[in-house]
């Protein structure tokens, strides 16, 4: 390789990769200096007033209790229009309704009737270390307990005993024999549950087969139990997850592959499809809150939130849309997008992963180049030096802006005001 | 004359390598007697979950031996050559400039990726006797960006050591500090999993980084 040629490919890494860590840190320090923490409010239903109540600061960081319309309230009274989420309370005070939609309030009633969970976007990839417990569902103690064994899908499910540290090739074939017979296509296309002992039950796991069905595997009496759900939507499943709560109404929610929200019923394997408008599941989080009257759904991304009131046959009786404040002033955006034509994104969105992507920042970052352009010239000319910028420039200036300029301006030694050089 | 300057590096660097393997078995030795007294306390489920759940890092020990690895390198190999001009004098050989720094280059990476590989070797032979294939895939997953961030702290420390002009050591020294953040970034276990080929592509393309530094080293204004 000629010298000619180490030398230029050393100049183009060294700026490449000055426009990458300036593409890291520079957004970073402007998003410290200008972004704004967006409030998010925490969403009730008032069976009360029959609307959402909302908790939280306001974008001048007051905290505030208000409700649909803007009204302001205090604290004890909108704890007492969401009676069914701050019951303890009232039932303290002595100021719990003793009737709500018709239907009688005891605090067991009420207990009994509240389940919360949460999803994320981040739930659906999978990171970290993929081994499982097979939990005893139906053990004779009161708490659930490790088994000796764990397992993990190598296209098949392989169990490792702990004790021995060995492949426990008796319990891998009980499982297979037991899949098998409940009719399982291998390889194990997908594995989902909840590994977690700090359950109050243990609903086991499932598993989608290679034609896309799912399956529901437990251990029951120390063997292996498998059942077909009868479960293959069209759209492919993309996600399962077993949330096990005292109430036993539902073994957790399944997200289908055109998006759809779907809670998944402990009866038959049902599959209740919530009506959730606009819900994107790779880019939204939702809170589901399950009371003795009906199921609260709040769900939304950083441009704004939904709430969905639903009856505990999972009819909507109620919906609220509003926009987040954004993260930063339009000024600041506008002056950001201008700045930088880019960011690198190092991070993953919604998870803990490491990423590395180029995120453009839209067209008003020509502006930016445009003026990097016109700088570069300027400087050019007053070094009285070629005023068209070269391969190496234009793409470093093109694409990197205002990152291209700092860069060019250390590695081309403009910062030692030498006139008259030729550019190499 | 590349034996030549294999063997000169070789000369420089072994001592390198010497002591980065002792201190790679010596954090590798006390890893192994702390998980021989975890599994020697009671049954493994506990722990192999524990670890799952908690994604604890009985590994962590490693997180900034890539760096180690690359800043040694690079101090020992520039250092010797730099305040006496010794690189100067390479330079005038009859021996073409940017192919004699390429040898010296590979030397240095190729300790960075002997040191490196022999550690993971290592860890996850010791790993795979203490927990299931998941577990090994995941520790070897999760320590490959913390050696690969070797490369860039190897580059870019030795084009600011090579580099005549202050303010372009400070820049190439700050850039190699940035780029290794970036390879130890808290991700839990097998965070890297999805990128790994990008970051080990930006590593080995950071490299070519010194060539030029070298050649302004040789007083060559450029």
């Amino acid at each position: 390789m000629g010298e000619r040629i180490w030398i230029s490919i050393s100049r183009w890494v060294l700026c490449l990769v000055g426009v990458l860590v300036l593409a890291v840190v520079l957004p970073r320090m402007f998003d410290m200096a200008f972004k704004k923490s967006s409030p998010s409010s925490f969403v009730l239903y008032s069976p009360v007033t029959e609307g959402f109540l909302f908790s939280g600061n306001s974008p001048e960081g007051e905290f505030r209790y208000r409700d649909e319309a803007g009204n302001l309230y205090d604290r004890k009274t909108y704890m007492s229009l969401t009676p069914l989420f701050w019951y303890r309370d009232l039932f303290a005070w002595k100021i719990m309704p003793e009737t709500l939609g018709g239907v009688p309030i005891t605090r067991e009633a009420v207990e009994a009737g509240a389940q919360f969970f949460r999803y994320r976007p981040g739930d659906m990839q999978r990171e970290g270390i993929a081994l499982w417990p097979l939990l005893e569902s139906a053990s004779e103690f009161s708490d659930l307990r490790l088994p000796e064994t764990l397992f993990w899908n190598k296209g098949r499910l392989i169990f490792e005993n702990g004790l021995t540290r060995r492949r426990d090739a008796t319990f891998t074939e009980a499982v297979e024999t037991s899949l098998s017979d409940a009719g399982f296509v291998f390889p194990v296309a997908a594995v989902w549950g909840n590994p977690t002992t700090k359950k109050p039950h243990d609903d086991g796991w499932f598993l989608l087969d290679a034609e896309g069905r799912l399956f529901h595997l437990k251990q029951e009496k120390g063997l292996p139990i498998c059942r077909n759900t009868g479960l293959a939507p069209p759209s492919g499943i993309r996600h399962v997850a077993v949330t096990e709560d005292a109430r036993k109404e539902f073994f957790g929610y399944l997200i289908t592959g055109d998006g759809g929200f779907h809670v998944l019923m402990q009866e038959n394997y049902a599959l209740v499809r919530l009506d959730l408008e606009d819900f994107d599941p790779d880019t939204m989080g939702l809170l589901f809150m399950a009371d003795l009257l009906g199921r609260t759904l709040v769900y939304g991304d950083g441009e704004g939130f939904y709430a969905l009131r639903l009856d505990r046959e999972y009819r909507p009786l109620h919906r609220y849309t509003e926009a987040r404040f954004p993260a930063f002033s339009q000024g600041t955006a506008v002056a950001r997008a201008i700045l930088f034509p880019f960011t690198l994104k190092t991070r993953a969105s919604y998870t803990k992963a490491a990423d590395f992507a180029l995120v453009p920042s839209g067209l008003l970052s020509l502006v930016g180049i445009l003026f990097a352009f016109l700088s570069f010239v300027l400087i050019r000319k007053k070094m009285e030096k070629p005023l068209c910028p070269g391969i190496r420039e234009g793409v470093v200036l093109l694409l990197g802006g205002l990152y291209g300029l700092l860069v060019l301006c250390v590695e081309d030694g403009w910062f030692r005001g030498e006139k008259g050089q030729s550019r190499s | 004359m590349i034996q030549a300057l294999i063997f000169k590096e070789w000369l420089k660097l072994r001592w390198a390598l010497c002591g980065l393997l002792l201190v790679g078995l010596g954090i590798l030795g006390f890893m192994a007697q702390s998980l021989m007294a975890d599994f020697a306390s009671g049954p493994a489920v506990p722990i192999w979950q524990n670890l799952v759940e908690r994604q604890v890092m009985f590994f962590s020990g490693f997180k900034s031996f890539g760096i180690l690895t690359g800043l040694v390198t690079a101090l020992v190999q520039w250092l010797p050559d730099t305040p006496n001009r010794g690189l100067r004098l390479q330079f005038h050989l009859p021996f073409p400039q940017m192919q004699g720094m390429a040898v010296m280059v590979g030397c240095g990476a190729g300790l960075i990726f002997v040191v490196s590989l022999s550690m993971l070797g290592l860890l996850l032979l010791l790993t795979r006797y203490y927990f299931p294939p998941p577990v090994v895939e995941a520790v070897g997953i999760t320590m490959l960006p913390w050696l690969m961030a070797g490369l860039p702290v190897y580059a870019m420390s030795s084009a600011a050591l090579v580099e005549p002009h202050p303010l372009r050591k400070i820049c190439y020294a700050v850039i190699g500090w940035q780029v290794a953040a970036l390879y130890l970034e808290g991700c839990g276990y097998a965070g890297f999993k999805e990128v790994l080929f990008s970051y080990l592509l930006l590593g080995l393309g950071l490299l070519f980084a010194p060539f030029l530094p070298g050649k302004r080293f040789k007083g060559e204004g450029l």
